[in-house]
């Protein structure tokens, strides 16, 4: 009887033990295999881009202009859970910026994500991203606090990448790597709050689309309208004298639209690309007036972007573009 | 079944044949349909493979430009460095900044009590130039406008001279220096921001130096009912006070020995 009773105490304690290293033993390959996939799937998307570009058929002739990308695009959003000290959080956003920079062919690329004529943009999976750019990241931030105060703002992040280089780099810093080694690059970001534990994070690249600045029509029109005001205004006070007094009444308020066009042309943010909301604009637009979706739309040159998740999300496309 | 094969045969090499006459016909010099030539050829030039690779410099000021910064930055240096308190020093101020060109970002960081001089320009002005953006420690921006009472009490300490015992105020600011249109009926300039929209910036060559800790700039203010130099703007000091023959003026002052250099 007692024998038996040992018997069973053993064979619990041995199936205990295969329990336990099971889990061990799974949570350890299930860790690697993930790791392993998001470097295949980063190496995959690199050089689906780097094929994308090799193979662009060009037609320039009188009756059509296109740029036709044959190859489909095989990148997928990666989640990414990031802990540790101060330091190691703002490292690691600045390699997944950089990896994203590198997956996208590194500013080289222009309009990498579309075709200038749309054949088949379902066909390619790109044509659930609304401004062609694309979430590279999603990050958590998997940790209560942040050491040295819970906040790492988008100064501190953007000093930290000008004066720190990639690893297995010699001189290049991550700034330098963005804005000049390829292609010329903008890091920008959109995060009001900073960067902030349990709070989630899109790292987004947004090729070039365009060549370069096209006129801007609002602030042209409110150059052409203050313009206007004033010489009608003058012209009438010479010709009639005193029948114009209503409309020099009138002229300064319709000027003034001019002049309000005028100043809200160009966003300062965007000059460097950093946001900052006004304290009262939920639906998105800035406090210069720019909306968000400007600053997505059209770019001179590739940017990367560090976002909100929401904004992110909200911007550019995410998910798996080789599995639509 | 053999019959078959030599059918199938001889219809690949008919293709085949008529597919090397007409090669013949449309590339030898001497072929047939010149006009369809025309065509391929026409087709084949404008049709090419592989995107054009984009490169880039690194992004930089313009000569001039960093002559100015370099200036800032060493009155900067040698004003902390000076045991003075209450003291002015000039220096070359900026040239025009251009629409997107450089601009200047002033921040102070609490966490390692340090200033950055944060330069942009690059493509678009939307870049960051390393080289030629700097630091200064323990030392904080501060600009003399911001309320009516700091530009008054200037004005008559320093300027008029009403009181010279009203205590020197000033606000601490961080800052942007950069080429702005200003809005309705003005020009297109070099301005500053300190918090909240774009102001005058006619003081640009001069700073002041109130306390060991503090470095201000000189936003300005230009109204038609200021004729002279004087304070009591919210905005700033009056640009005439650095118009360099107005009598009350920061530059003569400085000249006659009436302020002190730091």
């Amino acid at each position: 009887m007692m024998n038996k009773k040992s018997m069973e105490a053993a064979q619990l304690v041995a199936i205990m033990i295969v329990l336990v290293s099971f889990v061990l033993i799974a949570g350890t390959v299930t860790r690697f295999l993930a790791k392993a996939n998001d470097k295949e799937a980063e190496a995959l998307c690199h050089d689906s881009i780097a094929l994308r570009a090799r193979t662009q058929v060009n037609i320039e002739s009188r009756a059509l202009d296109a740029k036709i990308k044959t190859v489909p695009v095989l990148c997928k959003t990666i989640d990414k859970k990031i802990t540790g000290n101060r330091e190691e959080i703002k490292q690691q956003i600045a390699d997944k910026i950089a990896r994203c920079w590198w997956m996208f062919g590194e500013g080289k690329h222009e309009e990498i994500l579309g075709n200038r004529v749309d054949l088949a943009p379902a066909l390619l999976g790109t044509d659930n991203q609304p401004n062609k750019c694309f979430n590279c990241y999603t990050l958590l931030i998997d940790q209560d606090t942040i050491e040295g105060g819970n906040t790492i703002d988008s100064q501190e992040l953007l000093r930290y990448m000008s004066t720190h280089t990639i690893p297995n780099t010699k001189d290049v810093t991550y700034l330098d790597y963005i804005q000049s080694y390829g292609g010329a690059g903008m890091l920008g970001s959109i995060i009001p709050q900073g960067i902030e534990p349990r709070h989630g994070y899109t790292v987004s690249i947004l090729p070039k689309n365009k060549d370069k600045e096209s006129i801007n029509w609002v602030k042209a029109a409110g150059i052409t309208t203050m313009v206007a005001v004033v010489i009608g205004t003058a012209a009438c006070a010479t010709l009639t004298g005193g029948l114009c007094a209503v409309i020099i009444a009138v002229a300064p308020a319709a000027a003034s639209v001019g002049g309000g066009l005028t100043a809200s042309g160009l966003g300062y943010e965007v000059l460097h690309g950093d946001y900052r909301p006004g304290p009262n604009l939920p639906d998105g637009s800035t406090n210069s007036g720019l909306p968000i979706e400007e600053i997505f739309e059209e770019r001179v040159f590739s940017s990367i972007y560090v976002s909100d998740l929401n904004i992110g999300e909200q911007f550019c496309g995410s998910g798996d573009l080789a599995g639509q | 079944m053999a019959k078959e094969v030599s059918w199938t045969l001889g219809m690949y090499m008919l293709a085949i044949i008529v597919g090397v006459l007409l090669i013949v016909w449309l590339f030898a010099p001497s072929g047939s349909f010149p006009q369809l030539r025309g065509i391929v050829s026409g087709i084949k030039d404008s049709v090419s493979v592989g995107a054009p690779e984009l490169t880039a410099e690194k992004p930089a000021v313009s000569e001039v430009h960093q002559k100015e910064l370099s200036a800032l930055q060493s009155t900067i240096r040698s004003m902390i460095e000076s045991p003075a308190e209450n003291c002015f020093e000039s220096y070359d101020g900026f040239t025009k900044l251009g629409e997107e060109g450089m601009k200047l970002e002033i921040k102070y960081d609490s966490r390692e009590d340090k200033t950055y001089f944060d330069v942009w320009g690059g493509i678009g002005g939307k870049q960051k130039v390393t080289d030629s953006s700097f630091t200064v420690d323990h030392v904080r921006s501060c600009v003399i406008a911001g309320d009516e009472t700091i530009t008054s009490n200037f004005d008559q300490r320093f300027l008029s001279e009403t009181d010279k015992t009203v205590p020197v105020e000033y606000k601490i600011a961080d800052l942007v220096i950069a080429e702005d249109d200003g809005g309705i009926f003005r020009f297109t300039r070099n301005r500053i921001d300190y918090g909240s929209s774009f102001q005058d910036f006619e003081g640009h060559q001069w700073l002041f130096k109130p306390d060991s800790g503090h470095i201000c700039f000189f936003p300005t203010v230009r109204s038609a009912t200021i004729w002279s130099c004087e304070g009591g703007e919210a905005g700033g000091l009056a640009a005439f006070c650095f118009d360099s023959d107005e009598t009350n003026g920061i530059p003569s002052k400085v000249r006659s020995g009436n302020l002190v250099r730091c």
